[in-house]
């Protein structure tokens, strides 16, 4: 069952649907689910949506929300990062009050996941704060941020230079590249007028964005709940974490007294963006979210690879 | 903003009216696109109608059955329910909006629903049409070929657009980029051929890109064949349904705005 409800942050007014749990809960756990960019609370291939769903069946409370000014909320914003990790706390008030909730998680979706993190470390009171957190695809790579503006592109000039000359295996990429030649013919005009603009306008909400992506890592290292980490392995985020932002756990992961358990979801991809993806993550969310509530974080079905207590956060062979 | 379902309790849809502000000078329901277009321009459509709604315009936007916050999943979602489903919005703002004009506001495969909607309107306005249906669902199934070969390695790819068109055949549901697509969807696009004998209004607006003016053309003759007074126009703009991008077609908004002020209701402060 779900019901439209709408919520305050200082003066903005924002809409959200929340899923009621089936049948009677011991205790009473909320999910707040945080979208991806400027995006709909139901989600690429309504993705949010079937998680909630799936969630509400086991026995979960479930918000989803817009945030000021965009999609379903009212009026009209320019929503910077900022914004977002405000609008995310008063969510995590209201639901908890509303709901009388004995605790809440945060479960985020990319540039979703980096707001949810921050609200929670640097929450203010301990109402704002989620007990444990769900990140999938987790934005924590400065270099690859970007805005609707620039259509969600990378714009960092190093940063696209290193993926396209460096990342991957450029044997493959040159035996490709004749059947690619009509993507980039098409692509790369647009792709260098958006980093030409880049270079020559401020956008504040650009250089606000990568400073507190550029946080996230060490955000991590703080957060003391538990934690699990869901990357699909085809996912270029994925592969910049494990590179870029925590190469043989130079955040101490491992070290905390929670280590965040990590799945990684097989041929998958950034928005986990086909049937059998999105089942693997729901399911992965759903057995982890069920082990938080039942006090034991249990261990994950054989068809992930994983690296339980995030030991080296390395992927694994099968 | 007023967010609510309505329907049917069979076929539960989800709405979000704008009042205008200020005395109504017509109505609007915006027919979203399906899949990924519908999320790649739900912020910025949402936006507009927010807008429009500050222009004096009393805007309903919702989710088709199978899509968004409505009833349903993707396998659930049916042109013909699309179209019904734009009709059944047509209904509810005409009955709560208190304009005595309503206008039908469609994008790509929203718009191509608009057009075959069993409802009576004052106006139709179409942005980028999908003027042939099974070629756009052809598209699809590009769509799914084309992202697993960008996902998987090439030798990884083992499913061509005729396996999925195989497995439709044979009654069963095939998964395009997380979406169900069903059999019965399939057979809708595939097997379209003509538009209804009666369009939901006479005066219809339709609008492109430079390379859709041919088929637009087409569309517009066929239409004014059925007793429609149509009028067309392309604009440059970037394809703007295809990207996760703040691209706006300002041309296209401008261009509707000042048609339905002389369709429809004028300009604010007259009558």
């Amino acid at each position: 069952m779900k019901e439209i409800v709408s919520f305050s942050c200082r003066s903005w007014k924002l809409h959200g649907v929340v899923h009621l749990p089936e049948g009677r809960t011991e205790k009473r756990i909320g999910v707040v689910l945080v979208h991806e960019n400027i995006n709909t609370k139901f989600g690429t291939h309504g993705v949010f949506r079937k998680l909630a769903d799936a969630l509400a069946e086991a026995g979960f409370f479930v918000l989803r929300f817009d945030d000021r000014g965009t999609c379903d909320s009212e009026g009209v914003c320019d929503l910077t990062f900022l914004d977002r990790v405000a609008d995310c706390r008063s969510a995590v008030t209201f639901f908890r009050n509303r709901y009388g909730l004995d605790s809440v998680v945060g479960w985020g979706l990319c540039l979703g996941s980096s707001v949810a993190v921050h609200s929670s470390v640097e929450a203010g009171a301990a109402r704002e704060c989620f007990e444990a957190l769900v990140l999938c695809s987790v934005l924590a790579d400065s270099s690859i941020v970007s805005l609707p503006q620039y259509g969600y592109q990378n714009v960092n000039l190093t940063s696209v230079l290193r993926g396209s000359l460096l990342g991957g295996n450029l044997l493959r990429k040159l035996r490709e590249a004749p059947r690619k030649l009509d993507h980039y013919r098409k692509n790369l005009p647009k792709l260098a007028r958006l980093i030409f603009r880049r270079y020559t306008e401020r956008e504040p909400a650009l250089e606000q964005l990568r400073t507190q992506i550029a946080r996230v890592g060490q955000l991590l290292a703080e957060y003391q709940g538990p934690m699990l980490l869901i990357f699909g392995e085809n996912d270029p985020y994925w592969k910049s974490f494990e590179t870029r932002i925590n190469p043989n756990d130079k955040l101490g992961l491992r070290l905390k007294d929670h280590p965040p358990s990590l799945v990684l979801v097989k041929n998958g991809d950034h928005t986990f963006s086909s049937l059998e993806q999105t089942q693997e993550m729901i399911n992965a969310s759903l057995a982890w979210i069920a082990g938080f509530r039942n006090g034991r974080i249990p261990e994950l079905g054989k068809s992930y690879r994983r690296i339980e207590d995030a030991v080296s956060l390395a992927p694994v062979a099968d | 903003m007023e967010h609510f379902f309505f329907g049917d309790d069979s076929r539960k849809l989800f709405g979000v009216f704008s009042p205008p502000s200020g005395k109504v000078r017509a109505g609007l329901v915006l027919c979203p696109p399906f899949g990924e277009e519908m999320i790649a321009t739900y912020a910025r459509f949402a936006r507009w109608s927010k807008g429009l709604a500050d222009q004096g315009f009393a805007v309903l936007r919702y989710h088709p059955y199978g899509t968004g916050e409505s009833d349903g999943t993707s396998a659930d979602f049916t042109f013909s329910g699309a179209a019904q489903d734009a009709a059944n919005a047509v209904e509810w703002l005409r009955k709560h909006s208190g304009a005595e004009q309503i206008g039908i506001f469609g994008l790509r495969v929203g718009a191509a629903a608009a057009v075959c909607a069993p409802a009576t309107a004052d106006c139709l306005i179409l942005w980028s049409p999908v003027l042939n249906l099974p070629l756009y669902f052809r598209d699809l199934l590009r769509l799914r070929v084309a992202k697993d070969m960008v996902q998987l390695k090439t030798n990884q790819v083992k499913v061509t657009a005729k396996d999925l068109t195989s497995r439709l055949e044979s009654g069963h549901p095939i998964d395009v980029l997380g979406y169900e697509i069903s059999p019965k969807l399939y057979r809708e696009l595939t097997a379209f051929s003509a538009w209804p004998d009666s369009l939901p209004a006479s005066r219809v607006l339709c609008l492109g890109l430079p390379s859709e003016q041919r088929a637009i053309e087409g569309a517009a003759k066929s239409w004014s064949e059925r007793g429609c007074s149509v009028r067309t126009q392309t604009y440059r703009a970037p394809v703007f349904w295809e990207d996760f991008s703040s691209d706006f077609p300002h041309d296209f908004a401008q261009s509707s705005i000042t048609w339905m002020d002389e369709q429809l209701a004028g300009p604010p402060g007259a009558g």
